[in-house]
Order: structure tokens, then C-alpha cells, then sequence
């Protein structure tokens, strides 16, 4: 049910498919002439023999690897340091909730108003060009006071 | 004045690099860096996602018997929904937002401007639903107003803080505030957000994309222990955090990033919570691809430009790797773009050896290695991810396309938008725009 599979024409569907599978032969080409150029090098002579062609190649993908791998590594040892240095501490006291006086102060409102909005279900808020809040209008808008509801109309 | 030169000067940099390795080593060196970035990136990201696997995730229960964590205390989670125009599918996410295991939340739904009938649906729910409330916003105010306006309204300071199309798993609540309550130096939780709209190449190619790319670095980003960013789609805030941050910015494209930053900057931790799952509707069609994707190229430079004439305090020494991995990644794509550029010139004049270059073909055995690391990647997200999405294997056909989807577009957005940041006068007030949300049936 999460998923949405949109219905479509069968057309573009194929087209989808076949592009993909035509991306799917390009990766395979790549690969193909990548082994191909390691397998049938022409500068080798063909007395040579293939392990010994192979190498060179070998030791650049060792080469990749070994870089990969040592990044890998780097970034093992920096999360095992800092479990270890840090595991279980907390640098930072808990903090208390934003106090509502502090809240109200944020947003360049009276505890009364923060008070009223709280409580409210529901409210409009109009904002001055510069983004500072100009009034909280509860007219015709429902408002929750504990588990009642009742309208409140200016 | 002084802003604006720095952004000049970083814009230099970031564009002559390249330029000036080129010239004063060979354009080799420059198809290297093009090639080996990825290549490496790659490796980092696998290896940070297995580790976080390995070290953590293996270890948590996960499935329908697995019980969601208990809520310490039993507190209020407020769940914020910002809407703008979203008639379509503003229902769904509300009621979804209701319908959590956890009981005690309220939903504060706030009505950005909509112009679309929005305000009358949430207004209908609202008499409904006792736990839901509605915030009207008089005008359109842009989303970072709209959040902040829900985190005044909130009568916690838990805040659980989705998108206007977004339905959240029936757990989610409880894994996001969970870490919050359990560790006091966190500020923030990013959850996992999974794509559900699947009809087009484009939409299925992010599928993979999200798993292999956007799973992979939040993961290793933990393992670091800092993140880029949270996704703006879902995330859990401690309001205390946020007050003490001065809350969302107006300015900024992707409030998202920036809060992000902010957060870490104030010495907060964020985590990211796999188990909160989140199900997201995505872009179909290129254009919506294209400018969602512009959207978050334009707000990381945005937050780049932002931060870099602060980080430099010993203080914010954590956060040094992201910024130069972001300004390495930028590179990247100017290093990309010279390459083409001078291939082509080479076409038509005579140009020096060392900066000549032959062909923008990776050799065989290079393109190989690199299409191996992708296809490598891909496979490790499937099976990491697969607990929480059992049939994302199946989508393992389209992720052929995901190297030129993330990295390509990657490309052309930081060229378009990197510059057009650097340059930039002023920042105005960010406002919303209805985005691309999957395609629609075409009607008989």
C-alpha cells in the first residue's frame, strides 16, 4: 500500500526496461573489455604466461584496494578512539526544558499570549515583512482549555 | 563586503584548482582525481556503513515481534507538520501521524499560505481529532517559518518534525525520541526515509539511489560523528537545542542542512535512527528531479558559504572533514567539467601535451573498477536495508542507473548553483514550492 505504482502506457514501461537493459550490456561490456585487455594483451607476447600478464593489473587493483582499504581503516580507528575516549561519558550536563518565559522571549511574545496559544486548538498567525509575529487571532478558531472545547470568539 | 570577497574567493579556488593542477602538473593528474574520487568516496562509504552495521545495527531487534523502544517518563512528543498546498496528500500524513503506538502526542499541523483548500481540510480533521491542532499562517511564510511557528505552538520539547506528505511507520515517533531522552548531548535524530513512488526509471533509480547513497553516508557520517544533515523530511529536534541555536533560518534554501550545522556547531550530537522509518513521495519526472536536486546543491553552498568564515576555531575541529569534503566534491565537479572542456578544445586546436586530453573514456580496466565499486556499494545497502524494506532487492535492475543519477546530476547542479551562490548579493526569505510528488494516472 506505501509503494505507488503509477499505471502506464506499456510503451514507456518497455522503453524503461530496454534502456536499462541496454545500460545493464554497457556495464557488462565494460567489464568484458576490461578483462579482455588484461587477458589478450597484444604488447605480450603469447610465450608469456597469463599469470605473469595478469600481474601488473593484479597489483593496481591491490594497489586500489590497499588506498580503500587504508581509508577504511582510518576511519575504524577514529570511531574505536572515540568509543573509547568518550564511550559513557556525557561532556554535557542535562538541560533543563525551555522555560516558557525563555520560549515566549524567543519569539517576541507575552507569557499570556504563549499561555492562550497552547491552549488553543487552533489559531491564525499573522507575521510582519520582517518575519516577527504582528498577531495571534483565535476568532471563529476552536480552542482546548484541560479536555474541554469551546469556541472562542472575539 | 568582507562576505562577498570571501564568496569570490571561494569561488576562484573551487574553480581554478582544477584549472591550476592542470597546468602546472598534466591533465593525467586531473582525469586521475576525476576517477579516483568516486572510487574512493565509495570505499569510504561502504566501509563506514558496515561498520555502523557491524558495531550497532546488527544488534537491534527489528520486525513485527520486535517491541518499539519505551518512552522514559512517558513525556508529550509534539509532531509537526508543516503544509502548503497539500490537499492531496496532507490527510494521509496527519492521520498516519495520529495513529502512532505511541499515544501520548499531539499533532500540530500548520497551514502555510495554502492556497489550495488546505486550511478548511485541516480544520475539518482538527474537529475530528482532539490531538490535532492547526496552526494558520496568514501568509505564505516558507517552511523554516512554518516549523518555528510549531515549535512555539508545541507543548513539548520533543518535536517530531515531518513533511506535508509524509507518512510516518506506526514506530517512528518512538525510535526518534527514544535517543533523545536516553542521551542528554543529542539535539537531533534523522530518521530513514523510503521512497514510495516507484512508476518511472527516474522514481526506481532512487530507490537504489537513497539505500546505496543517501543510507550509506548518514551511516558513515555517524560512525565520523557529525552530519552533513538531517533529512528535512523526518527528524526529531530537542527544542531546548533549537532555542539555545536560535531555531530554523529564515535564509536559507534547506533549512534542514543549516540547522544541522547550527546544532553541531552548539557542540550537539545527532544521531540517525534507521528503525524510524518514513515513507516519502519523490520526484518522478527529470524537471522535478532537476530542481529538487538544484534546491539541495544551492542550500549546501548556501551553508558552506554560511560557515566557512567560522568553522576554522579549534572549537569546530569535528566539523573541518565535512567542509572539506564538500569543497573536495565541488572540485570534483569542476574538475570533471575542465576535463570535457579541454577533450573538446583538443578536438578542433593544437594544445600542450601535458594538459591534452586523449579521451574521456575511463580505460577498460579503470571503468571496470569503478562500475564493480557501485554494483559493490549497491549490493552491501540491499543487505543492509533489506530488514527494513524486505523487497529492495527487486529494485536491483534500475540501480545501473544510479552512478550517472547521483553523480552526474551531483555534477551539473554544483555548476549550476555553486557560482550562482558565490555570487549572490543578498539571501532572501526562502519560500516554498510545490514540488514533483510522483506522477499522476492519466485520467480516461
Amino acid at each position: 500500500m506505501m509503494i505507488i505504482e503509477t499505471p502506464r502506457s506499456r510503451t514507456i514501461a518497455l522503453i524503461d526496461f530496454l534502456l536499462t537493459a541496454l545500460a545493464w550490456l554497457g556495464f557488462l561490456y565494460l567489464c568484458a573489455s576490461g578483462i579482455q585487455s588484461i587477458v589478450d594483451d597484444r604488447t605480450q607476447a603469447l610465450a608469456v604466461p597469463l599469470a605473469s600478464r595478469l600481474l601488473p593489473e593484479a597489483h593496481t587493483l591491490l594497489a586500489y584496494a590497499i588506498v580503500i582499504a587504508c581509508i577504511g581503516l582510518l576511519l575504524f580507528a577514529w570511531a574505536d578512539y572515540n568509543a573509547r575516549r568518550y564511550g559513557g561519558l556525557d561532556r554535557r550536563r542535562p538541560l533543563r526544558d525551555v522555560a516558557s518565559e525563555s520560549l515566549a522571549a524567543s519569539f517576541d511574545i507575552s507569557q499570556t499570549q504563549l499561555n492562550t496559544l497552547h491552549a488553543s486548538q487552533s489559531v491564525r498567525i499573522h507575521h510582519t515583512n520582517e518575519g516577527r509575529i504582528s498577531l495571534l487571532d483565535y476568532a471563529n478558531t476552536r480552542q482546548t482549555a484541560g479536555n474541554n472545547v469551546f469556541l472562542l470568539s472575539r | 563586503m568582507t562576505d562577498r570577497l570571501l564568496a569570490f574567493l571561494l569561488l576562484c579556488l573551487v574553480l581554478g584548482a582544477p584549472f591550476g593542477a592542470a597546468l602546472l602538473w598534466t591533465a593525467d593528474l586531473l582525469l586521475d582525481f576525476v576517477f579516483f574520487y568516486p572510487l574512493f568516496m565509495s570505499g569510504l562509504w561502504m566501509f563506514g556503513g558496515l561498520y555502523y552495521w557491524l558495531h550497532w545495527e546488527r544488534r537491534w531487534a527489528w520486525g513485527p515481534d520486535a517491541p518499539p523502544p519505551a518512552l522514559r517518563g512517558d513525556p508529550l512528543v509534539s509532531i509537526l507538520i508543516p503544509c502548503h498546498n497539500e490537499i492531496e496528500h496532507g490527510a494521509d500524513a496527519i492521520l498516519a501521524a495520529l495513529d502512532q503506538r505511541y499515544l501520548k502526542v499531539e499533532v500540530i499541523a500548520i497551514d502555510d499560505g495554502s492556497s489550495d483548500g488546505t486550511g478548511t481540510m485541516l480544520n475539518r480533521l482538527a474537529a475530528v481529532h482532539d490531538r490535532l491542532r492547526v496552526i494558520h499562517l496568514a501568509q505564505n511564510q516558507g517552511k523554516a517559518m512554518a516549523l518555528r511557528m510549531g515549535a512555539l505552538a508545541a507543548r513539548s520539547d520533543y518535536l517530531v518534525c515531518i513533511d506535508g506528505d509524509a507518512i510516518l511507520d506506526r514506530n517512528a515517533v518512538a525510535y526518534l525520541v527514544a535517543p533523545l531522552l536516553d542521551h542528554p548531548r543529542v539535539g537531533a535524530v534523522t530518521g530513514n526515509p523510503r521512497i514510495r513512488t516507484r512508476s518511472t526509471l527516474i522514481g526506481r533509480v532512487q530507490v537504489g539511489e537513497f539505500s546505496s547513497i543517501v543510507g550509506l553516508i548518514k551511516r558513515t557520517q555517524r560512525v565520523y560523528g557529525q552530519v552533513f544533515t538531517v533529512s528535512g523530511v523526518v527528524a526529531a529536534f530537542r527544542r531546548t537545542a533549537l532555542d539555545r541555536v536560535g531555531y530554523w533560518s529564515l535564509d536559507m534554501v534547506t533549512e534542514d542542512i543549516d540547522i544541522s550545522w547550527k546544532l553541531q556547531r552548539d557542540h550537539w550530537s545527532i544521531f540517525f535512527e534507521p528503525r524510524a522509518l518514513c515513507w516519502i513521495l519523490m520526484p518522478e519526472t527529470l524537471r522535478g528531479l532537476w530542481k529538487q536536486r538544484l534546491r539541495w546543491a544551492q542550500g549546501g553552498a548556501e551553508v558552506f558559504l554560511k560557515n566557512v568564515p567560522n568553522i576554522w576555531s579549534w572549537r569546530y575541529r569535528r566539523l573541518w572533514p565535512m567542509v572539506l569534503e564538500y569543497c573536495v566534491s565541488s572540485i570534483w565537479a569542476f574538475a570533471l567539467t575542465l576535463s570535457v572542456c579541454l577533450w573538446a578544445a583538443g578536438l578542433f586546436m593544437a594544445l600542450p601535451d601535458h594538459i591534452h586530453v586523449e579521451t574521456l573514456i575511463p580505460p577498460a580496466f579503470t571503468g571496470m573498477t569503478l562500475a564493480l565499486a557501485c554494483l559493490l556499494q549497491f549490493c552491501l545497502s540491499v543487505f543492509i536495508d533489506h530488514r527494513y524494506e524486505p523487497r529492495l532487492g527487486r529494485s536491483l535492475y534500475w540501480v545501473i542507473w544510479y552512478p550517472l543519477a547521483y553523480w552526474m546530476i551531483n555534477l551539473l547542479t554544483t555548476l549550476w548553483s555553486f557560482p550562482r551562490v558565490m555570487l549572490k548579493h543578498h539571501r532572501g526569505r526562502a519560500r516554498w514550492e510545490s514540488p514533483d510528488r510522483g506522477i499522476k494516472e492519466p485520467m480516461s
